[in-house]
């Protein structure tokens, strides 16, 4: 139910690109070229398309790779606010009541 | 396409957890007045009343999704070979990250009397002195090979399993790496530019 809702929303805004950081070659290398420092995993970045660094999940607490609490959720709500130009304050109102419906589960 | 990776929509849709047959979590500690009066039971590797057909699909399911295979380990709570597995799994004994490169589904055989069905439909041939059995399938679901544990077992102590061959045998059948990504990024952003979109770049691994 949530997945269907979301993924449009998402697909709205961004090309999604997954990446399996400990088993694809090179894919450590490109992690670095946007973290300034180690992370632990799932990490993500938003970039835009001229390859510059937009916001990534590492917040004030540390990487919310999976958001789970309330300040969690609030810097992935500010990732988004960064990087929105598709978007409507109602599609981002309904990403993030997902994601914490999803947090709670 | 992309979007069922996401970790909280895998979260909304279910998932994200663990295969149900994957070893429970450590008991979480309880405090003194809480504490029962009987001791807990010990921790059993294989759920024995699981739906090992369901697991099993799970596990296909999301080795799909990432790109890897699937070790059936066909075994029972009271073999001792079948407990050092798991212990060795935990710990580098094998030489391979095997929560990155197989989806780990175990699947309770008791004496040969439980989930004899599966055996059977996995081509997998029961005997008591040779567990665990270990089954890989490819993404699809389809056998590729089958080793006994009996085969794999330390010289010294057969009770335990050689992490040697049971890395060789892990190694030999594991999925090809992905392709390096970089390609994948470059036609990314290209796709971003040609839609006006950014990239949302997640960086994750199979476990």
């Amino acid at each position: 139910m949530a997945s269907k809702d979301v993924a449009p929303l998402l697909a709205r805004e961004f090309v999604i690109l997954k990446i399996d950081r400990d088993r694809a070659p090179g894919a450590e290398a490109i992690a670095k070229k946007y973290q300034t420092k180690d992370e632990g995993l799932p990490w993500f970045a938003f970039i835009d398309a001229n390859d510059k660094l937009v916001a990534t999940s590492t917040g004030p607490e540390g990487n919310v790779g999976f958001p789970a609490k309330t300040s969690e959720w609030a810097h992935f709500g500010t990732m988004i606010e960064k990087a929105k130009r598709h978007l409507s304050d109602a599609d981002i109102a309904a990403l993030m009541t997902s994601l914490i419906e999803a947090s709670k589960k | 396409m992309f979007l069922s990776a996401l970790p909280f929509v895998l979260a909304m849709s279910g998932q994200a957890a663990a295969p149900p047959q994957q070893p429970p979590p450590p008991p979480t500690p309880v405090v003194a007045a809480q504490r029962p009066a009987t001791p807990a039971a010990p921790r059993k590797i294989y759920n024995e009343t699981a739906d090992a057909r369901a697991a099993i699909a799970a596990a296909t399911a999301a080795a799909a999704e990432d790109g890897i295979r699937v070790l059936v380990n066909w075994g029972a709570n009271d073999n001792a070979r079948c407990a050092s597995f798991s212990a060795a799994q935990r710990a580098p004994a094998f030489g391979v990250k095997l929560t990155d490169e197989y989806k780990v589904v175990y699947v309770d055989v008791g004496h040969g009397d439980k989930n004899a069905d599966l055996l059977q439909a996995y081509g997998v041939k029961f005997a008591a002195d040779a567990l665990p059995l270990f089954t890989v399938l490819d993404a699809k679901g389809k056998v590729l090979a089958q080793a006994a544990g009996k085969d794999l077992a330390a010289g010294a102590d057969p009770a335990k399993l050689d992490g040697g061959r049971t890395g060789a045998f892990l190694k030999q059948h594991q999925a090809a790496p992905p392709p390096a990504p970089q390609p994948q990024l470059s036609a990314a952003l290209a796709e971003a530019r040609r839609s006006d979109k950014q990239v949302f770049l997640w960086f994750t691994a199979p476990w």
